[in-house]
């Protein structure tokens, strides 16, 4: 019994020294010079601000890399991501910041090569209504573009020779509302309800087939398509704090968007979120 | 990194012109081949028109090598879309094929290559993943055989599906066994029936068939008339064309 008091006491006083502390995902604040956060889905690091500036933040999504670390043994494989985002504080209760991103991805082997370019750019305003409460709102762009090559043999008949070379562009824009509830010192409760405009997705190609010693065929094509042009999601999370570690636990429902390529998925279903990352 | 090509396709996109080639008009000779126009007076001056046909018509095989060596792919390109069925996405795609065959030339051609025995560059066009049923390209001295009959054709070409047919246009020369049979424009439809040619005379045109035995009936405005070498007879109202 005497034990859990004083897991009590330490974890109540932990909440409470983390009570001023801003949530950064999804919102216009950054970490602060030197502070480091580290995630399963992103890892980030404070830094020095120049002085136009009240806040400058580094980081990088963890998946990519965990699979590009994991991959390691298989060559061809790169995968690099980082986000840049920087805020003011505008006036005393209002906070502004943009973020730029990139992520680049390749995949390469003998007979065929492909990559991927994700830019997102973000630009976030948060207002702190009350104590407790804090208001936002952002507007995201991000646009992505893939493509491929290769050549080769058919494996069956060694003189049937192909080539192909294709592309693949689309874009997102999202805008949306949030609302973050302070409950406690180690509880927040968020709200967020976004709006998705999804762009068209082109795609283009080009392919030669031998047929046979006497024939070639030379395909050369382009397709564009667009879901419903307009999605929508809401999301409830509640963000536990507990000393350092910070969980987030919740549900969305609605178009979902996928993390790092900021992508809208056209159906609408109901989907977990999940984040664990500790902020020291 | 990729070819710049796909790439600069993507650019164009949302162009009204999509950069990719178009197929030539056949209306013309669509509404050529629904009906004749003109009347028959003469039918023995259509006996001897018949007779240059059927050199042309032996010379390809009677329309039996052309149909099964390059045009069954128009023959059903595919079931066609419901139109009534809406698409999950607002799909917009187009594209072209090209297709370079070098012919296969005759015996005595030593070796089978471009430069030799020719080639055929065609062209077809697809919308939505589907082909849009015709063929267009250029023959440049393409030599082949049938039978014992070395033909050469060079010229434009059109191969297209007409009805149940398929439709074939040269502008330009064919050559068997060192005749040369054209050296103009001719337009023949292939069906399961034999051949239709198509034949300009005073006042419009009349449509020639000839059937897979040989046999050749005029289709004119004012009846349908079957031919030998010699003359033509009318058939009666009600008779098979």
């Amino acid at each position: 019994m005497r034990h859990l008091a004083i897991a009590a006491t330490i974890i109540a006083t932990t909440a409470t020294a983390q009570a001023e502390e801003r949530i950064i995902d999804g919102t216009a604040y950054t970490l602060d010079p030197g502070e480091v956060q580290i995630g399963f889905l992103r890892t980030g690091v404070g830094l020095p601000a120049p002085r136009y500036l009240s806040g400058l933040e580094l980081s990088t999504y963890s998946l990519p890399w965990a699979a590009f670390l994991a991959s390691s043994d298989v060559a061809g494989i790169a995968v690099v991501n980082a986000q840049l985002k920087a805020n003011r504080q505008v006036a005393p209760k209002w906070t502004v910041a943009l973020t730029v991103a990139a992520l680049y991805g390749r995949i390469s082997s003998d007979d065929a090569s492909g990559s991927l370019l994700v830019v997102p750019l973000e630009a976030h305003v948060n207002y702190q209504l009350h104590r407790r409460l804090t208001l936002g709102a952002l507007l995201q762009y991000t646009r992505v573009s893939a493509g491929g090559e290769g050549s080769g043999s058919d494996e069956m008949t060694e003189s049937d020779r192909y080539s192909f070379d294709a592309a693949l562009r689309t874009n997102n824009t999202h805008a949306g509302i949030t609302a973050e509830l302070r409950i406690a010192g180690w509880l927040a409760l968020i709200g967020e309800a976004r709006v998705t405009k999804f762009g068209r997705i082109a795609a283009a190609g080009e392919g030669t087939y031998e047929v046979d010693a006497n024939t070639t065929v030379e395909v050369m094509g382009e397709a564009s398509g667009a879901p419903p042009r307009w999605g929508a999601a809401v999301r409830g999370v509640l963000h536990w704090t507990l000393g350092p570690v910070n969980l987030r636990t919740g549900v969305s429902y609605g178009n979902y968007t996928m993390p790092m390529l900021n992508l809208a998925v056209p159906t609408k279903y109901v989907m977990p979120t999940l984040s664990l990352y500790v902020r020291l | 990194m990729h070819k710049l090509a796909a790439t600069a396709i993507l650019v164009c996109l949302g162009c009204n012109n999509d950069g990719f080639p178009e197929p030539p008009d056949i209306t013309a000779l669509e509404h050529a081949y629904a009906a004749p126009t003109a009347s028959v007076n003469d039918p023995a001056q259509l006996g001897s028109l018949a007779t240059g046909l059927l050199a042309i018509d032996r010379a390809l095989g009677r329309g039996d090598t052309v149909i099964d060596g390059s045009a069954g792919v128009l023959v059903d390109p595919g079931a066609p879309s419901d139109p009534a069925k809406p698409l999950p996405f607002d799909l917009r795609g187009v594209g072209v094929a090209q297709i370079t065959h070098v012919c296969p030339g005759w015996a005595e051609h030593e070796a089978r290559r471009a430069d030799l025995t020719g080639q055929l560059e065609l062209s077809v066009r697809f919308e939505l993943g589907q082909l849009v049923p015709v063929l267009w390209g250029i023959a440049d001295r393409c030599a082949f055989q049938i039978e014992d009959r070395r033909v050469m054709v060079d010229g434009d070409l059109i191969v297209a599906k007409l009805g149940r047919g398929v439709l074939f246009a040269l502008t330009g020369a064919l050559v068997a066994d060192q005749e040369t049979l054209l050296d103009d424009e001719l337009d023949f439809v292939v069906h399961a029936g034999g051949v239709d040619y198509r034949r300009e005379i005073d006042g419009g045109h009349v449509l020639i068939t000839i059937d897979r035995r040989g046999g050749v009936i005029v289709h004119a405005v004012n009846g349908d008339f079957r031919c030998d070498l010699d003359r033509c007879t009318a058939i009666e109202p009600g008779g098979s064309r």
